[in-house]
């Protein structure tokens, strides 16, 4: 709930000779005790009718609007003989709807604050803009027989609105959404996955709600998950009624989201074609109104349907893969093991790089270096074929240092690492390009360094070459490349294996806005067959987007190792308290 | 046995690395001259006629067939001089790679000697080019010279190692190894006769394996027989004895490598 006040920027009077003038309105935005507007009414007059309009609420278009409260003041000429006026009648005018109410207390010679207030029903922040938005005063008539001044004070008005609580969406990434023009394409018999989310972006409710899933005929049910995110979860404590748990029901196509704190909840249905055609699928509840149509495609049987790039493989959750019997296949076999790894440095200041320091140091005997700094301590963990592993941590944790020791760059103090099956490491684009060699050079420079054979490389040249859209420069050395073009032909290369295990440092995009598209693609569908994946990221966003498991490292020690979303909540309530720490840590100093 | 077969199957991985890295080597070394690998002719060439004619003078008398002596021990010099400082910079030189993909990182020291090697081998048809000038007689013991070539190769490549390895800990010994190859210039008699040496001095020749091998080399190009064999012996020793070293010193330090670079 949050509270606004603003001053209008129009202010009118509905000119009727029968009626009294007022004289300088604008001054009801003054909010000044000494300028007030003014009007003489004679006896038996009314005053001219003052509307009031263009507001400046800074308030979201999707706001829902609960109530307008209308402060206002008007007083009488403190005379022998003044004019008696009873309250106004105030309009309150939001588009098509009008909403009466009559102020109170007659005109007296004091000022005097009175406020009105209008609830409301099925208003959004975008009704109450410009001149939607209109109050409009009515005084009636002067009953005494005397005429005389009437004063018109400030109008403020205060809104009161919730920023939508909840937001219902499908999908998991908008990017990747399939629309009307770009349907997901799939054979009769296929499965793909569709999900959608009821999130709790602001404020608590305790309200169960009904989320009405649209499936066509065409589609069968498989089976379905629910995932509920764990941040500020309520417990039956905090609330007086019963606390809802997620709820689906088959037959009506209904769906109770388990929402009751900050947070989301979201429910997977695995879905099978049953029919040909196209058709569209889509969530509605009453309150937030319907999702955007997930549009599927479905051919004949014996169509080959093209990488599912909208299906959200890459994001398996943690319930469903206890049903993926393909998954529980794999996942007995185990491609990474990390035993009791330990990585030290020594200090920078005590790095020893010539000899005339050496002997200096050997002569005083200083050589044994004081304090080492451990990158790692004693890490271990095992990652099984087929995972999605995503390592999480502040800077300095030790993330970078667990990649380069799985992908062979350092070899760790102690402690040993097994890893089974090829192992590509995109970690650097482009290593070792030479400037003064053309593309071509390049492509085989780089692969060759990236441990691909002659024979390989040939037969992926087109392939490479194709898909880095530099058919036109290939010839000419890159030096004369942008960094954008040199970006791509290293992606290009980097890519071309199909590896067992694919190690990254954060999600590489690289190149123009389009490029950075093909880019993503291509890493999902590298991550979508089955690959095992390591995956260091600052942004937990893309470790959720994209792992089914992450592992937190702090100061080198691993802190937690477990399912994705409760690892990443974990890790950003110790962020928040961190960052909290280091603020009243300032506030100190 | 399980471990040497993971290294070989590991250098058959990255074989074709290694050529690439000796093309690389070999088209970059002259890569801004107009010319290009033509200066691998050129280079010892004109050093020679220079030499040939401030030193002839000197020593000219003593020395039958001045330009060959002087090529022939030049020529294999220079191979070791340029290849072990190659193989110096190596790990230095391509820290970028190293430090951010798993490559063998001994690829990079061994691909500097092979580079150096070819140049090596296009240069020896300026000797025979001189060979032919000077009316040089050719002898069937030419046909020996792989041999002696194959041990100089290998004398290089070690202690090329011993130098990449030590340089990525002490970087000042970039800079002694610069001296201490005028040095050994000096000490190997590349331009003067070995008879001018007094007795008492003939020690440090003795023990430098780098005499022995321009000594093998002569024997074989200028006087027509296979190469004296305690000279013959010492190269062969001294050259796999420096390779172990070698091999030994970057193995064991390898790993540290990129903790200093």
């Amino acid at each position: 709930m949050t509270i606004q006040l603003r001053y209008p920027k129009n202010i009118s009077q509905k000119e009727d000779s029968e009626k009294s003038v007022w004289e300088n309105l604008d001054n009801i935005m003054l909010d000044d005790w000494d300028d007030v507007a003014s009007t003489y009414v004679s006896p038996g007059q009314e005053p001219s009718e003052i509307t009031i309009s263009d507001f400046n609420f800074n308030i979201p278009d999707d706001a829902r609007v609960s109530e307008v409260v209308i402060e206002h003041d008007f007083h009488k000429e403190s005379s022998q003989e003044p004019i008696e006026i009873e309250p106004p009648l105030i309009t309150l005018i939001i588009g098509d709807n009008e909403f009466e109410i009559r102020s109170f207390i007659n005109a007296d010679i004091y000022p005097a604050d009175r406020s009105v207030a209008i609830p409301l029903e099925d208003i959004v922040g975008e009704d109450v803009k410009g001149e939607d938005f209109k109050i409009k005063f009515e005084f009636p008539e002067n009953l005494n027989n005397h005429g005389g001044l009437l004063f018109f004070d400030f109008v403020r008005v205060r809104l009161v609105f919730d920023i939508k609580r909840y937001l219902l969406t499908s999908g998991e990434t908008n990017s990747y959404f399939p629309t009307e023009d770009k349907p997901l394409q799939l054979a009769v018999g296929d499965e793909f996955r569709y999900s959608l989310y009821f999130r709790n972006v602001n404020g608590v409710s305790t309200e169960r709600q009904e989320v009405k899933i649209n499936i066509p005929e065409d589609f069968e049910i498989v089976r379905y998950y629910f995932k509920a995110s764990k941040i500020n979860k309520l417990t039956d404590d905090d609330v007086d009624e019963e606390l809802y748990e997620d709820e689906f029901d088959e037959e009506t196509l209904i769906w109770h989201p388990s929402v009751r704190g900050k947070g989301s909840a979201a429910i997977r249905l695995v879905l099978k074609c049953m029919e040909e055609g196209k058709s569209a699928l889509s969530g509605y509840n009453e309150n937030f109104g319907v999702t955007p149509n997930f549009y599927v495609e479905v051919h004949d049987k014996d169509f080959e349907s093209p990488p599912n790039l909208f299906d959200e493989t890459t994001n398996v959750w943690g319930s469903e893969l206890g049903d993926d019997e393909e998954y529980q296949m794999m996942n007995q076999d185990i491609v990474i093991e990390v035993n009791n790894v330990s990585m030290e440095f020594k200090k920078p200041q005590e790095k020893v790089d010539n000899l005339k320091e050496y002997c200096i140091k050997w002569i005083k005997r200083e050589l044994k270096p004081k304090n080492k700094f451990k990158a790692l301590d004693d890490v271990s963990f095992s990652v099984h074929k087929g995972e999605r592993v995503g390592i999480i941590g502040f800077n300095g944790a030790g993330k970078s240092t667990i990649l380069k020791i799985l992908s062979g760059v350092l070899k760790p103090t102690s402690g040993q690492i097994q890893t089974y099956g090829t192992v590509a490491p995109l970690l650097e684009l482009g290593a070792g390009f030479d400037h003064n060699y053309s593309g071509r050079e390049n492509v085989f420079l780089n692969g060759a360094i990236l441990g691909y054979s002659r024979e390989f490389l040939e037969s992926k040249y087109d392939e490479i070459l194709e898909f880095s859209e530099l058919e036109d420069f290939i010839d000419i050395p890159i030096k004369n490349y942008s960094s954008g073009m040199v970006a791509k032909l290293g992606f290009s290369v980097a890519t071309i294996v199909e590896p067992d295990v694919l190690i990254l440092d954060e999600v590489l995009s690289v190149g123009d806005v389009k490029f950075q598209k093909k880019s993503g693609d291509k890493l999902k569908s590298m991550m979508g067959s089955g690959v095992t994946v390591l995956l260091v990221s600052h942004a937990t966003d893309n470790v959720r987007e994209l792992c089914t498991r992450a592992i937190w490292l702090d100061q080198g020690k691993l802190v937690m190792d477990g399912d994705v979303d409760y690892v990443c909540d974990a890790y950003i309530e110790a962020a928040k308290k961190a960052s909290e720490e280091q603020l009243s840590g300032l506030q100190l100093e | 046995m399980l471990e040497s077969n993971k290294e070989l199957s590991n250098f058959r991985r990255y074989s074709f690395l290694l050529t690439e890295l000796v093309k690389r080597d070999i088209s970059g070394k002259y890569k801004d001259s107009t010319l290009g690998l033509f200066w691998s002719f050129l280079n010892p060439l004109l050093s020679m006629i220079v030499l040939t004619m401030v030193f002839s003078q000197f020593f000219g008398g003593s020395i039958p067939n001045f330009p060959v002596y002087l090529l022939s021990g030049k020529l294999v010099f220079d191979l070791f001089a340029n290849a072990t400082t190659g193989a110096m910079d190596s790990i230095k030189g391509n820290s970028e790679i190293i430090k951010k993909i798993y490559v063998p990182k001994y690829m990079f020291a061994v691909g500097i000697v092979c580079s150096e090697f070819i140049n090596f081998l296009i240069s020896l048809i300026v000797l025979i080019a001189v060979m032919l000038a000077t009316g040089a007689p050719f002898y069937w013991s030419l046909l020996y010279s792989p041999i002696p070539l194959f041990f100089l190769l290998v004398l290089t490549m070690g202690v090329g190692l011993i130098l990449a390895t030590a340089t990525t800990f002490f970087t000042d010994i970039k800079y002694l190894y610069g001296v201490l190859v005028m040095l050994l210039s000096f000490m190997t008699p590349l331009f003067y006769p070995i008879e001018m040496i007094p007795e008492q001095y003939m020690i440090l020749f003795k023990v430098n394996p780098l005499y022995a091998g321009v000594k093998c080399f002569r024997d074989i190009v200028l006087a027509g027989t296979f190469p004296e064999m305690k000279f013959f012996i010492y190269l062969i020793i001294s050259s796999i004895v420096a390779l172990a070293i070698g091999i030994y010193l970057f193995r064991k330090y390898q790993d540290e490598f990129i903790l200093n670079i």
